[in-house]
């Protein structure tokens, strides 16, 4: 009985813990490692890593960083509530199309979205087109290669993902409590509020978890359509990587990057655990 | 009217729907622009598809993406099986770690996965090839099969399970007569799961791959930054059009999958 | 045959809860027995036990003089009717009920006429190559009858199978059922929680209560001689008078109690209860008579004065909750003559209870915990349906475990 269990239970654990556990292990430790101007790693214990950090660059870099992950989480969720709402109460047949049309374009390559983007936000692009003759933004001005535009891109990839937890929340919501809460006297907001809103929240934060998280460690989006001016803290570990090949650096980079995980991870944890506790009582 | 107090949300239903579409069908449209720039109509033109297939290294590309597909959904979907079966079947505190070990790689950004594998394979002394490619997709696909296939426990009347051993069948019988069968689409969709992340994945392919062996996202990746933005135009409304089949072919064999 | 299917000395443990508790029980061969209780009482591990899906933590199963405690439940020869059904929704309704053949390995040739007589019994020929999925929930569960007996098991298990039908369907499916089993003879250990389902199909009864059986008998015997308050409250309904034996008649055979607040009380004593004995008496409402006027008094006959507290019109009958001291008093009076050309007891009114001394019971066992079973209005306004079932917990912690 147990043999069988380790056995079923082994080949999965164990690659796991080879090519994940050790390897997050191993950035720890080379991230306290020195290195050489030509990419090497010299076999000593030092924080000159931690210490390079502290450079304004990264300071800015990191702010950055939180305030995009902010920003786009914020976004995304104010814009999935409504729109779970809204595919929820459809009828059963329309809630399965509207999932699909939803989930169907990210199934497409990550890349290609990003890139489509790119072209609409180009100085030639159809979008720069449109608002110079609305006479929005002037004719100079750029709409490729700003934190705008890497926003922008980020809620397009991010929003299904908002969308789909809380969608799924929204499905099993008894409706009916929004009809009690306006008879005992709620106006429409309200009952929103207080009602499908708590109602959800196991919802809420999930989509928050599977927003928040990537975003904090994205790269390829402010690679693609941010500038220099842009730049997110993956981009610095990836410059690290391949710009400069100073591996130390880059595993005292992504260690400060699980660091910051680790806050909305932890956080998330307790809330799910408190709000089993409410509904298990 | 009643429809009339649900208007806000269904506004925004549409809009984000517009959105969401709006970028891709520029895209596509442009596939067929005879003119290289986007805001002038040249014509419609099958030229870029043409350059399309003329082009050896997306041929290549292609290859390896196949290569690096295949393997990693067959050994994900065996060992991600496995996993979502003993993490319902057991609960023991084996289990409990083995769980933490399944969650994490679900929660852990792609460069950090990226980079711990490359930092991995440099310290191991592995040559970067397809094989760590192929390595790097298994490590986090393993995890999404599992949470399918955990998901398809879900629902499962273990009653029938029962039922079964009442009629007469041994453990073994009801291994292949009822969780297989029952299990079939969960594990389905794992696969399917695990094909697409695959199919998708840049940043962890990026960090594991090695000279010659760059795969489509990673060759669309150098177009977009060096390249010709027409072709990739071309390559991007096949990409669309084939995603759009497989969920339809996948929808409708769902639906008769219990009649 | 006695004795076909024993239960000797089993207990069963869920983490701390003992859920059946050293059981002792018999079932003779090709009778249907039905085990009933509330839920939680336990009677749903015994079966599961009987099929071999749990291991009692002591005691044996005896089923036919072979042992059976330590099978597996593929080699019992015991089949099981599924609360749900628990048909394989990816088999046709043929396929399911071939299952069980097809594993034992029998020739297909006769798998399928097997399969037909089955269909054919269970009236579904037309639907052999539906799925589960689409059929009835009636259907489903004739399906999972069928799937079962087309084994020839020694023993046909049922886990409150018509529990998911509704009213109509239960009473059709009740005869269907009661008809399979003259035709193919097996024993039937039917478990429910449904007084009238296992009283109008079973040949005995064990209700159970709290992991104990309390009492065995025929549907008549239960229902007219609980032992225990258990029994009483939970078949049917009474009324639970507390007093001492006073004295005896002449014969020995009627007791006189003495009951506060009430005039003493002649029962029928059959279990040789002496003078001076604290004892619990049991009335059934249907037993007692209500009249207006004073009936006269006769030998053996009780009568108590009091006034109608509330009533209930149900139909055939009425009931009246009636204050006698501080007694109150349920009686049920049916309508045997068109209701609106009399006038029948209301609230407030003066009416006298009456009943023959041999309608009333002693009981054996009583715990004041049964009066929760009993339907006793809290107001004039009360809600008088009585959903409160002792077990309830116990159910609760055994589905958690």
């Amino acid at each position: 009985m147990k043999r069988s269990e380790f056995l079923l239970t082994f080949p999965s654990a164990f690659w796991l813990f080879l090519f994940f556990i050790i390897p997050v292990g191993i950035v720890i430790v080379i991230s306290f490692r020195g290195s050489d101007p030509y990419g090497g790693i010299i076999p000593l214990w030092t924080a000159e890593p931690y210490r390079s950090i502290n450079f304004p660059v990264y300071s800015s870099v990191l702010l950055r960083t939180l305030r995009l992950s902010i920003l786009t989480t914020v976004i995304c969720l104010l814009t999935a509530l409504p729109v779970s709402y809204a595919m929820a109460r459809l009828p059963k047949k329309l809630q399965e199309i509207c999932l699909l049309l939803l989930v169907v374009p990210f199934w497409t390559n990550f890349l290609i979205r990003i890139y489509a983007w790119k072209v609409l936000l180009h100085p030639d692009g159809l979008l720069k087109m449109l608002l110079t003759s609305l006479k929005l933004v002037s004719p100079d001005a750029s709409l490729l290669y700003t934190e705008g535009a890497v926003l922008m891109v980020l809620v397009y990839t991010y929003l299904p993902f908002a969308i789909l937890p809380l969608y799924s929340a929204a499905e099993k919501f008894d409706f009916a409590l929004i009809d009690a809460a306006k008879d005992l006297g709620a106006r429409g907001w309200q009952s929103v509020l207080k009602v499908f809103i708590p109602g959800i929240s196991a919802g809420i934060i999930s989509a928050f978890m599977v927003v928040f998280i990537p975003v904090l460690g994205s790269y390829i989006i402010p690679e693609i359509v941010g500038g220099a001016e842009s730049e997110m803290l993956g981009n610095k570990i990836a410059q690290r990587v391949f710009v400069d090949r100073n591996l130390p650096r880059a595993g005292a980079l992504s260690s400060l990057l699980m660091l910051v995980i680790l806050f909305p991870s932890v956080i998330s944890l307790f809330f799910r655990r408190n709000f089993k506790k409410e509904i298990t009582v | 009217m009643k429809t009339g107090r649900y208007i806000f949300p269904r506004i925004m239903l549409v809009t984000t729907l517009l959105f969401i579409y709006m970028p891709l069908l520029i895209l596509m449209i442009n596939s067929f622009n005879g003119s290289r720039f986007s805001t002038v109509w040249g014509g419609f033109s099958l030229k870029w598809y043409v350059k399309l297939f003329h082009d050896r290294n997306i041929r290549r590309a292609l290859v390896n993406t196949v290569i690096v597909a295949a393997s990693s959904v067959a050994v994900s979907t065996v060992l991600g099986t496995l996993a979502g079966v003993v993490l319902v079947r057991y609960k023991s505190v084996l289990q409990k770690i083995h769980h933490i070990f399944i969650t994490l790689p679900l929660i852990v950004p792609d460069i950090l996965m990226g980079i711990s594998l490359l930092l991995f394979f440099i310290a191991a002394g592995f040559r970067l090839s397809l094989g760590t490619i192929i390595i790097g997709h298994i490590t986090f696909s393993i995890s999404y099969v599992a949470a399918t296939v955990q998901a398809r426990f879900q629902d499962f009347d273990f009653s029938v399970v029962e039922a079964a051993q009442d009629l007469g069948a041994d453990n073994f019988r009801v291994f292949y007569k009822i969780y297989i069968p029952l299990l079939s689409p969960g594990i389905i969709s794992g696969a399917m799961l695990a094909l697409t992340l695959s199919l998708d994945d840049f940043v962890i392919t990026f960090f594991t791959a090695g000279p010659g062996s760059s795969t489509l996202p990673i060759q669309i990746y150098s177009m977009i930054r060096f390249g010709t933005p027409p072709v990739i135009n071309a390559l991007s409304t096949i990409f669309i059009c084939i995603t759009f089949m497989i969920v339809l072919i996948y929808q409708r064999s769902k639906r008769s999958l219990y009649r | 045959m006695k004795d076909f299917l024993v239960f000797e000395g089993i207990s069963k443990s869920f983490g701390p809860v003992q859920v059946v508790k050293d059981l002792d029980l018999s079932v003779d061969r090709g009778e249907i027995f039905s085990l009933l209780g509330p839920s939680g009482c336990g009677k749903t591990t015994l079966l599961r036990i009987c099929a071999g899906f749990e291991n009692p933590d002591s005691g044996k199963i005896i089923l036919n003089g072979m042992d059976i405690t330590n099978l597996p439940p593929f080699k019992r020869p015991v089949n099981t009717v599924f609360q749900n059904y628990a048909l394989f929704p990816h088999l046709s309704v043929r396929n399911n009920i071939a299952f069980g053949l097809r594993i034992k390995g029998m020739a297909k040739s006769e798998i399928d006429s097997e399969v037909d007589r089955a269909l054919d019994l269970i009236q579904m020929k037309e639907y052999g190559n539906s799925f589960p999925s689409e059929i009835s929930g009636g259907q489903k569960q004739r399906v999972a009858i069928a799937r079962a007996i087309v084994n020839k098991p020694q023993l046909l298990l049922l886990d409150e199978p018509l529990a998911a039908l509704d009213l109509k369907l239960r009473q059709k499916m009740l005869l269907e059922l009661d008809n399979i089993h003259d035709e193919v003879g097996i024993t039937f250990l039917f478990v429910t929680h449904d007084q009238g389902e296992s009283m109008s199909l079973s040949d005995r009864i064990a209700v159970m209560n709290l992991g104990k059986i309390e009492q065995v008998g025929t549907p008549a015997e239960i229902y007219e001689s609980p032992v225990s308050s258990f029994t009483a409250a939970f078949i049917g309904d009474t009324n639970f008078f507390e007093g001492n034996i006073k004295s005896q008649t002449a014969n020995m055979e009627y007791s006189i109690i003495e009951i506060e607040g009430l005039p003493d009380i002649i029962c029928y004593n059959d279990q040789k209860r002496s003078d001076g004995e604290h004892i619990y008496l049991s009335l059934r409402p249907e037993k007692l008579f209500i009249a207006s006027e004073k009936p006269v008094e006769r030998e053996k006959q009780n009568i108590l004065e009091g006034i109608v507290e509330n009533r209930v019109y149900m139909g055939s009958y009425t009931k009246y909750w009636v204050r006698c001291g501080e007694w109150l008093v349920v009686a049920m009076q049916p309508h045997r003559h068109f209701l609106l050309d009399h006038a029948p007891p209301v609230w407030d009114d003066r009416v006298w209870l009456y009943w023959h001394g041999d309608d009333g019971f002693m009981l054996q066992r009583y715990r004041e915990k049964d009066e929760t079973l009993l339907t006793i209005p809290d107001d004039e306004f009360s809600d008088l349906e009585p959903d409160m079932q002792p077990g309830k917990l116990y159910e609760e912690m055994e589905g958690e475990l």
